[in-house]
């Protein structure tokens, strides 16, 4: 668990973050968002210390990181930065192993870890004697994430890591980060800009303006009760479409009979956002299967109207 | 050259550059050392025209060669060819001149226009076979140096020359090095911190570039004179002992000026920057009698007499050894700062993230990614010192300078000719062997 107490943040008399307090529970994965200039990385940076508070402090399990060495802070927690900053002269294996060098584990424990990380974050095992420059974007940042999770901290920072990537990959990435997630169940602080990913990854979002903290809740929070015009300009014209993007088609069907067997079928845990374009395509109505391909429920365009 | 172009341009240009070669004078026959006109000889004059034909025919064939198809074989062709042509080259230097001396053992023969050109055009096809394919280069090395060992070459002026005096030449041979050799450190101990200064702290950036390329401009010659009263000056009036006292006073003073805000910082940098350029032409003389003794000082240690009985004077090993030092730095510092700053920036932020010690930063990330400038910069600088201690005769200080200067001073062209083929043998040897290492030492990751 972390907490932070009142963090400020001055650069040169300018507030890059003004007191900020937010408290984030182990196993949250929490978002911060907002418009570029907004603090967002900066209190990124304040957690492990890459810059250090002007005034406020944050608490790790309960420990000021003020009364650790900043390093020992930071082999403590994982760090996952836009453009992966892998280090071209180091092997995939090697790149992902160097916290666990420089914890001084032995060579063994290392290559097993090597092993167990790329085939948690699904790189084929033949990759780790490549080198950075001759994987694709998606796999380098892949390899981005193996290696911040190498020591197996309960900590993970990650700062706009998918933001370089094309939609394509971004979007497979974002299923593997919440497929890691399911696995691994770290507390992870994300920072993005982009609204459609803060939502679809964050259990928790703060809207961060200015250095200061906005709103802070559930997605659904945020979309459905902005607290100023700030935050509702900030979430857009399309909320009520962005929260599909955290939902499936079971989160919407009717599930009474009868069901319309003629209707094309689509699986229960298809993404919300997909089921209604079939419908605004002109399907006036989907049957919903399930895992074995039995009828569960229905779902028309009036579904989405009602919550 | 692309693989598999469709022909070999620089063989072709070499070809074309041999052409003239056939015809223009070989070989120059000077009745006497000290004459600066003689008789030429052409290709197609009596004792050499079989060799004239030999090479007609080989160079045509190179031709040839090199509009061969990739397919057909062109690299080991080219390569065989050339091995001919280099191995028919090196005896037919030797064994030409030999030939046209007869037995007048004063008749000096030098090389005329025409043999420098077909040596220039074998060079060039040498680079060819490169470009073609690197690793059949051993066979014109190969066929070179068997021709080399088997053919006398007594005939030569300039191995005349040698002859007069064999231990001196050694002499001035090692001497150069040992300039080089103590200059090397000294500018690598000099250069490295102040390229990572330049890198690390912006106010240092702009200075330290600039005074490095500075020295670069500044005529050697006007260096030496600068540094004659300096030195003697310092050989006369400092001691052993005395300079002991400052190696332990002026860090200490740097080290207290440090603590006293900018100002005193400021101090600290001019002083710190004097007491090591104060102590450099000492530590220069040191490294050098190191080579040249086995130990730093000439004679006894005295701690209380001048310098100056340790061989500081405003003339020798002590302006020698400085100039060349201040010379070689601007190779070092420059490839070092840019080494330094071609490290990605999100490479470094991730390491520092990542919990890396600044020195294991250093260490692990920024050295090995720098490494390949670093080399980069040690071979420019050595190639300057190789050169530039050609002039350390001016203020005598050996080296094979020395055959330049008395082979214009007394007109001996044959002389002038050893020490200048020395020297960029030399050069040539040490360019070679760095390019070799900074292939070696580039990281697999980062290589084009």
């Amino acid at each position: 668990m972390i907490r932070l107490e009142a963090l400020s943040r001055h650069f040169d008399g300018h507030a890059a973050v003004e007191d900020v307090s937010l408290e984030i529970s182990g196993g949250t994965l929490q978002v911060l968002i907002g418009p570029s200039g907004c603090g967002k990385s900066t209190l990124l940076r304040l957690i492990n210390r890459l810059i250090a508070p002007t005034t406020g402090r944050v608490l790790l399990d309960g420990v000021d990181t003020a009364t650790l060495a900043p390093e020992a802070l930071r082999r403590r927690i994982g760090y996952v930065i836009q453009g992966t900053g892998l280090f071209p002269h180091l092997t995939v294996a090697e790149n992902i192993a160097v916290v666990p060098r420089l914890l001084g584990w032995p060579k063994a424990a290392r290559r097993q870890r090597v092993e167990a990380l790329m085939e948690l974050v699904r790189l084929e095992p033949a990759l780790a004697t490549r080198y950075p420059a001759a994987l694709s974007g998606g796999q380098q940042q892949r390899v981005g994430i193996a290696r911040a999770l190498a020591a197996d901290p309960a900590l993970l920072l990650m700062d706009e890591p998918f933001s370089a990537l094309d939609p394509v990959t971004r979007r497979q990435l974002q299923a593997a980060l919440l497929d890691i997630q399911q696995r691994v169940r770290k507390t992870i602080v994300f920072v993005t800009h982009d609204m459609e990913e803060a939502v679809r990854l964050g259990d928790r979002i703060a809207l961060m303006q200015d250095g200061r903290l906005v709103q802070n809740g559930p997605p659904d929070a945020l979309l459905r009760h902005p607290v100023n015009a700030f935050a509702a300009a900030f979430v857009g014209e399309e909320r009520a479409l962005m929260r599909l993007a955290r939902h499936s088609v079971a989160d919407f069907m009717r599930t009474e009979p009868p069901f319309p067997l003629a209707a094309p079928a689509v699986s229960a845990n298809l993404p919300a956002r997909q089921a209604l374009s079939r419908l605004l395509d002109g399907q006036p109505v989907l049957l919903v299967t399930g895992p074995s391909g039995e009828a569960v429920g229905q779902i028309a365009l009036q579904d989405f109207a009602q919550e | 050259m692309p693989r598999n172009a469709r022909y070999n341009p620089l063989a072709l240009v070499a070809s074309a550059m041999a052409l003239p070669a056939l015809w223009l004078p070989t070989f120059v026959a000077r009745p006497s050392r000290v004459l600066p006109i003689g008789e030429l000889v052409g290709l197609w004059q009596a004792p050499l025209a079989p060799a004239g034909w030999a090479l007609a025919v080989l160079w045509a064939l190179i031709a040839v060669a090199a509009l061969l198809p990739t397919a057909r074989g062109r690299a080991p062709l080219l390569g065989l060819l050339t091995a001919v042509l280099t191995g028919l080259l090196t005896a037919g230097v030797g064994w030409g001149s030999l030939r046209l001396q007869g037995d007048d053992p004063m008749i000096r023969i030098g090389l005329a226009g025409g043999g420098w050109l077909m040596l220039a055009s074998c060079g060039l096809v040498w680079l060819a076979v490169r470009a073609e394919a690197g690793r059949w280069l051993w066979l014109p090395a190969l066929a070179g140096l068997l021709a080399w060992v088997s053919v006398p070459y007594g005939g030569l002026g300039m191995v005349a020359e040698y002859r007069i005096s064999p231990e001196s030449y050694h002499d001035a041979l090692l001497q150069h090095l040992r300039l080089v050799a103590a200059a090397l450190p000294l500018t690598l101990a000099l250069g490295l911190p102040l390229g990572i200064a330049a890198y690390r702290w912006q106010a240092a950036e702009a200075p330290v570039l600039a005074v490095a390329g500075f020295l670069q401009t500044l005529p050697s010659v006007a260096l030496y004179g600068l540094l004659l009263p300096l030195l003697s000056l310092q050989g006369k009036t400092w001691t052993l002992s005395g300079l002991g006292a400052a190696c332990v006073l002026i860090p200490l003073a740097v080290w207290l000026l440090y603590r006293f805000g900018p100002v005193g910082r400021w101090l600290a940098v001019a002083l710190a920057v004097s007491g090591t350029l104060a102590l450099l032409p000492l530590l220069g003389v040191a490294l050098h009698n190191l080579l040249e003794y086995a130990r730093p000082w000439q004679d006894t240690l005295h701690w209380h007499q001048p310098l100056a009985e340790h061989g500081l004077r405003g003339l020798g090993v002590a302006p020698a050894v400085t100039v060349l030092t201040l010379y070689g730095l601007l190779p070092v510092v420059v490839q070092t700062h840019l080494g330094l700053r071609a490290v990605p920036a999100a490479a470094r932020e991730a390491a520092r993230g990542m919990g890396m010690r600044p020195m294991e930063v250093f260490r692990l990330v920024e050295l090995p990614l720098a490494l390949p400038y670093l080399v980069e910069g040690l071979r420019g600088s050595l190639l300057l010192l190789v050169g530039l201690a050609s002039l350390a005769v001016l203020v005598n200080g050996g080296g094979l300078g020395y055959y330049l200067m008395r082979g214009v001073e007394q007109a001996v062209l044959d002389m002038v000719l050893l020490g200048a083929v020395s020297v960029a043998a030399l050069a040539l040897a040490v360019d070679a062997l760095l390019r070799g290492l900074v292939q070696w030492l580039t990281p697999e990751g980062v290589r084009p």
